[in-house]
């Protein structure tokens, strides 16, 4: 085979990974204008664009009927659609970057507990009222707590990684387990004391849902999520090497230990501000990047970006049938109705082993 | 005279190492006897406790005699004894002992199977799958082979939670019997089984879903003497297999490649011990709901302590998971008088710390 052949059949595999990215963001393109036409008030497929641009563009419609269209595409839907893909997109790479750099397949982004502490955050704001910063109540005592508390167990892993000098992934997993279960068990007894109703606020929050967002929070949403994209674009090649092995990665140059604990703070940080604002929503975390390795491979380089660009169109898609379907229905379920069979298939026609 | 001399060093250095490998097996059987001795004394004390205390060596007289077949008048002393440790205590300890037993080694074997520490005897799907018959069950009144009643519901929960795993054995069949295939086809089962309780669990009414969220909190509360055979026999049957490969089980954690090279077939072997260790947590889930934590991390602490042969794990897990059970069922039931905590929640808090500092102690890598 000659050095052309060698080159075409690389830009053929290159091709085939770029044409993925960008079909998945083309499908998130159009299910956004499905989710921000639907809904009481009929705007059409077409339509919802065409306000948008417009209001991207700056000339806002004077008319009473325009300008109430424009505030119910661009105040009340579009956060909702912005957050979906934040969140998605955030969740994915996360759980992309966790089980590379973890060498686990059953790693996600709330691996290391971080959901057990968000929930045991939300929870001790919703039954005891108590707010880490004084003085504040309501939604953004929830938010602070969840968001303080998800970071607690990444601290302990971090803290158990200075006082050991060698910790094997497995062991930074099961760490977490610990502090996990401990976490979940206070919640637990929390939930024995609380009245009916702060029982339901819990249940609700637990579930996740992308309804409450606005556009005073998907800031956050984006800010980390570009964040956590940017980071682990950076640190893939890295990440690529330190799947080898250990001694092999420090062969090359990197330190294994720092590397991971610095992929784990990231993954924490960016999964504490989504999960503080939209409760947990899970599957997209661990199955998008699954999927993505079935088809598109296991190399981080690409690996990383397709899984954000895939977890939003997923949760995004999902957020448009949940809605369709009835009131009420939490994302997370249409996402694993509609994801456990086709992941199930793709595993089935896999080729070549991703792990 | 050289000679002498090398069959002399030869001699020490044999002894030296005879002397090592005894000290190495000699902690572990010590860890066992120790565990079994404490699980010995937490079952007697927890056969006295009551509204009418029995003291610690009546109970074991009692329970010697009943066996032996001994039969009292009805209302002595010796028959009220009788009475309350027989059919009114016995039952929930025996049946700790067998879920404790049950779920550490289905957790210890999963591990191994699949080659991950984050493993445990739910792994395929079982308990969302268990979760989903007592749904089906419970909203919508469907129950296998309409038997009604409580029974409906642990044959319910027992048959849907082997779909899971028949499930994800098939498809790694068909596909690649590989660990990660069949970590991720039971994680896709899990998800759908789950999915699919909520949707039925939203359509339903309030007391519906109290009833089906206050059975997966997994509770040794109401359990009778009904509930023993079935689970004691799975479980028992589960445990001799277990333990009689678990050599097998050290060979397939060296990968596949080895294990074909030591004359093992890997593939048949893990779809073995996956089918042996779902009936077994099945029969577990069915009649006491799901118990989180024991599974998970038993194996691990009994790794940190006396390492990762299998050939000990097995049984030292067994022991330990029905020691932790035991226990943590008897704190939770004097933390809250009346009245009890989930016995998960007792585990977490005592298991969890002390698994970290386990971890923290740990000198050689266990994983």
């Amino acid at each position: 085979m000659g050095r052309d052949d060698f080159k075409s059949v690389y830009y053929r595999s290159v091709s085939r990974k770029v044409t993925f990215v960008i079909i998945c963001v083309i499908v998130a393109f159009i299910a956004v204008g499905l989710q921000l036409s639907f809904g009481y008030y009929d705007v059409s497929f077409t339509e919802s664009y065409q306000i948008l641009w417009d209001h991207i563009c700056g000339n806002i419609p004077t008319t009473d009927i325009g300008i109430k269209r424009d505030h119910i595409i661009w105040d009340l839907r579009l956060p909702r659609s912005i957050a979906g893909m934040a969140v998605g997109a955030g969740l994915g790479v996360c759980g992309a970057a966790m089980q590379s750099t973890l060498k686990n397949p059953l790693a996600d982004p709330y691996t290391t507990g971080i959901s057990a502490g968000a929930g045991l955050g939300a929870t001790i704001s919703i039954v005891l009222g108590i707010c880490l910063i004084p003085g504040i109540i309501g939604q953004p005592s929830i938010i602070i707590d969840a968001f303080v508390f998800a970071l607690i167990p990444s601290l302990v892993i971090i803290a158990f990684s200075s006082l050991k000098r060698r910790v094997t992934p497995s062991m930074m997993i099961l760490i977490g387990i610990a502090v996990m279960y401990v976490f979940t068990a206070m919640t637990t007894l929390l939930k024995l004391t609380a009245s009916e109703d702060s029982l339901q606020d819990v249940y609700m929050w637990s579930v996740g849902t992308l309804g409450k967002s606005n556009w005073d929070n998907v800031w956050f949403m984006i800010a980390a999520t570009a964040f956590g994209i940017f980071a682990f674009a950076i640190l893939a090649k890295k990440i690529n090497v330190m799947i080898t092995s250990d001694s092999s990665a420090i062969s090359l140059g990197v330190d294994p230990k720092r590397c991971r604990l610095l992929v784990l703070i990231i993954v924490s940080v960016v999964t504490a501000f989504l999960v503080s604002f939209t409760g947990t929503i899970g599957f997209v975390g661990l199955v998008a990047p699954h999927m993505v390795r079935l088809i598109i491979g296991s190399d981080n380089r690409y690996l990383i970006p397709a899984s954000a660009a895939f977890g939003a169109m997923m949760l995004i898609c999902s957020d448009v049938i949940a809605r369709n379907i009835g009131t009420g229905l939490p994302v997370g379920v249409i996402t694993a109705c509609v994801g456990g069979p086709v992941f199930l298939y793709l595993l089935i026609k896999q080729r070549k082993s991703i792990w | 005279m050289f000679s002498a001399e090398g069959s002399n060093a030869d001699g020490s250095a044999k002894d030296q190492m005879k002397e090592e490998y005894r000290k190495y097996t000699f902690r572990k059987v010590l860890f066992m006897v120790g565990c079994a001795t404490i699980l010995i004394i937490l079952f007697g004390y927890a056969l006295t406790l009551g509204s009418h205390k029995i003291d610690f060596f009546t109970v074991f007289t009692t329970i010697g005699n009943h066996i032996m077949g001994a039969t009292y008048q009805i209302g002595t002393p010796e028959w009220t004894n009788d009475y309350l440790v027989w059919e009114d205590r016995l039952p929930r300890e025996a049946i700790a002992i067998v879920a404790g037993v049950g779920l550490a080694i289905g957790g210890a074997a999963m591990q191994s199977v699949v080659k991950n520490p984050l493993a445990d005897p739910y792994t395929t799907g079982i308990s969302s799958g268990a979760v989903l018959g007592v749904t089906v069950a419970l909203a919508l009144g469907i129950t296998a082979g309409s038997i009604a009643g409580n029974y409906g519901l642990v044959a319910n929960a027992f048959l849907f939670g082997m779909i899971p795993t028949a499930v994800t054995i098939i498809v790694s069949r068909i596909s690649k019997t590989s660990p990660a295939t069949i970590i991720l086809a039971g994680v896709a089962m899990s998800y759908l089984f789950n999915a699919m309780s909520t949707l039925i669990l939203i359509s339903s009414e309030a007391g519906k879903i109290q009833e089906a969220f206050l059975w997966q909190i997994g509770t040794l509360q109401w359990t009778t003497w009904d509930d023993f055979p079935l689970m004691f026999i799975i479980v028992a049957a589960g445990s001799i297999v277990l333990a009689f490969t678990s050599k097998q089980l050290n060979i397939l954690t060296l990968g596949d490649e080895s294990a074909k090279s030591l004359g093992l077939n890997a593939d048949n072997y893990r779809l073995l011990v996956l089918v042996v260790l779902s009936l077994m947590t099945s029969a577990v889930v069915s009649f006491i709901g799901i118990i989180g934590f024991l599974g998970l991390v038993s194996p691990h602490i009994v790794r940190t302590i006396i390492g990762s042969d299998n050939k000990y794990v097995i049984p030292a897990a067994a022991i330990f998971g029905a020691m932790f059970l035991l226990a943590a069922d008897l704190i939770a039931r004097m933390v809250i008088n009346p009245g009890e905590l989930p016995v998960g929640v007792i585990m977490s808090f005592i298991g969890g710390p002390m698994f970290l500092i386990l971890i923290l102690k740990s000198k050689k890598g266990v994983w």
